[in-house]
């Protein structure tokens, strides 16, 4: 039995003759993991595969230690919030997301207590007895995730569940999520809002063309790859002087003026950068008022390693 | 979740879902509208019983063995398969707990107990207006008629449903251009067709215990076995149906193109 609570094994799956995802092998703990990638990349079809909706052509899914395909049983362990509009507007958000949780194997008592409390944690209280052809996107979309969150399950599947919801929603929905993670959920969120998930995200499994570009910790997959330099930014009166002094650190490929006080310099070694930035401030006398790291982030990470997968 | 306790489950569900759409309002409207009808035709008609029978048998022929049954069926049918499907809301039970066979035969079975009781349920008034006194003996085979034919019907268009994204216009051509011109095709192909057998129950069942030839006799004067062997044949293609869909739910993917 796999230790991940989704783990694809050798996995593929195409549409007639288009292999939409590819020799697929990688696993998915607790915490929140990110499914990252463009239009195309495979991501629904993960997705897809992984909670049951799809079979594989070759390879393996297991979910909680089982086949999703085969045995509704591990589906129990499963709560997945889909992209689609597909709802029954006839419900309220009450008695949709209560259903849904008797279909997960809850009494019908507990499933409404349990309603009761999954939509008032997402301030739902209020239109929980209207029918849910009158939400609006962002309510449905926290009705959708109310129902996946119903029946407590040990894997969180969520494709694209930021879609449409308000700015103060989103903080709520994200908050909500790393509460679950941090009691042991493993949660999966596809995003296509790349800046989101890198501020929730624990880990990532990045696609392109049905294929894994990498898999892991952000700052870990940023750290490998050598090949492409960082840029740090750095906020300075004196861009010119701090130019000068930059092209001599050790590692620095290109410093750029990238503005009236701003400098861009691409380094291959950062942490020399950083650990030389006092000297240069304090023995160069050149002020410096703010530094940053323009790509260390999930994007800057995707970026450079769609640019490796297309060479 | 059990086998059964699932079809439960999903019969209640469907049973409130399709009575709260639009498709339940336009068959009541339909339904309404047959019951006027043959009402008002059973009250302006003389006492001729020839007339009475040949107009009773005209509403068996269109609605109870006919298009108006055809055209329910194929609206909860597809319903119970491929409509959630198209739309997305299947993926909710499809990623549940919950075997897919047994989703399936509790959405099949409320399909077939809405169909059937809006059908009998119409079946009552126009019997008894139009074969008065005798209605009741009309009535009660007639209901028979009603629930084996929407049970198969009814599987018949849950199965095209999972076998063809155009099930509704497959499901058309099959009631206009197979199911409807029956009196037109040899009896080998004839036989082939569920509504013959439902018009052979019809004869051996409602209007030959009248003792008078009806309208429609010609059509399935090569009948044979009977009012239980024609009920026995549909039957069993609805079981045959019942059981294709069922297997085919187990295949059922559901493809989404967003990325």
């Amino acid at each position: 039995m796999s230790a991940h609570a989704i783990h694809f094994q050798n996995v593929s799956r195409a549409y007639g003759h288009v292999l939409a995802v590819n020799d697929l092998t990688v696993g998915i703990g607790s915490g929140i993991t990110g499914l990252v990638g463009p239009n195309g990349a495979g991501k629904t079809t993960f997705i897809g595969l992984a909670v049951g909706l799809l079979r594989p052509h070759r390879g393996r899914v297991l979910l909680n230690g089982s086949d999703p395909w085969t045995d509704p049983a591990a589906r129990a362990a499963l709560g997945y919030c889909p992209d689609g509009e597909g709802m029954w507007g006839w419900m309220s958000g009450a008695e949709f997301v209560e259903t849904l949780g008797i279909c997960s194997g809850l009494c019908a008592a507990e499933a409404r207590q349990r309603a009761q409390q999954v939509l008032a944690s997402l301030e739902m209280t209020a239109a929980a007895d209207k029918p849910v052809r009158q939400y609006s996107k962002g309510m449905r979309q926290k009705v959708k995730l109310a129902q996946a969150m119903l029946h407590r399950p040990r894997i969180l599947v969520l494709d694209e569940p930021l879609n449409g919801v308000d700015p103060v929603s989103r903080v709520q929905i994200l908050a909500t999520l790393k509460e679950l993670a941090s009691s042991g959920t493993a949660v999966l969120v596809s995003s296509h809002v790349l800046h989101e998930l890198d501020s929730v995200a624990d880990q990532v499994v990045l696609l392109h063309r049905g294929r894994l570009l990498a898999s892991g910790k952000v700052q870990e997959i940023r750290a490998l790859l050598d090949d492409h330099p960082h840029t740090v930014r750095l906020v300075s009166p004196r861009p010119r002087d701090v130019a000068k002094r930059l092209v001599e650190l050790p590692g620095v490929v290109s410093v750029e003026i990238a503005g009236e006080d701003i400098v861009d310099a691409r380094t291959r070694a950062p942490s020399a950068l950083y650990s030389m930035l006092p000297g240069l401030v304090l023995d160069a006398g050149v002020p410096v008022h703010g530094v940053r790291s323009l790509d260390s982030g999930l994007e800057a990470v995707f970026r450079y390693l769609v640019k490796e997968d297309a060479r | 979740m059990t086998f059964g306790r699932t079809a439960w489950l999903m019969a209640r569900h469907f049973a409130r879902d399709v009575i709260a759409s639009r498709r339940t309002l336009v068959l009541s409207g339909f339904l309404l509208l047959a019951a006027v009808i043959f009402g008002v035709a059973g009250l302006a008609m003389g006492e001729d019983t020839g007339d009475r029978l040949g107009l009773y048998f005209l509403f068996l022929y269109t609605c109870v063995a006919g298009i108006g049954l055809q055209f329910a069926c194929q609206a909860y049918g597809l319903a119970a398969t491929s409509d959630e499907i198209e739309s997305g809301a299947a993926v909710y039970l499809f990623t549940r707990p919950l075997p897919r066979p047994a989703i399936l035969a509790g959405r099949l079975l409320a399909a077939w107990a809405v169909v059937s009781l809006a059908f009998v349920v119409l079946a009552l008034p126009v019997s008894f207006a139009l074969l008065g006194a005798r209605g009741l003996s009309a009535f009660l085979p007639t209901a028979a008629i009603v629930v084996a034919a929407a049970g198969c019907y009814v599987c018949v268009f849950a199965l095209l449903g999972l076998l063809t994204r155009h099930a509704l216009l497959a499901g058309l051509l099959f009631v206009v251009f197979w199911e409807q011109p029956i009196s037109m095709l040899p009896v080998a192909v004839k036989s082939l067709s569920i509504k013959y057998h439902l018009l052979c129950a019809v004869r051996a069942w409602v209007t030959a215990p009248f003792g008078q030839p009806f309208p429609g006799d010609e059509m399935v004067e090569q009948c044979e076995g009977g009012g239980t062997a024609a009920l026995v044949t549909v039957a069993v293609v609805a079981v045959v149906m019942a059981g294709l869909a069922l297997q085919r739910m187990r295949k059922v993917e559901i493809l989404r193109s967003s990325g």
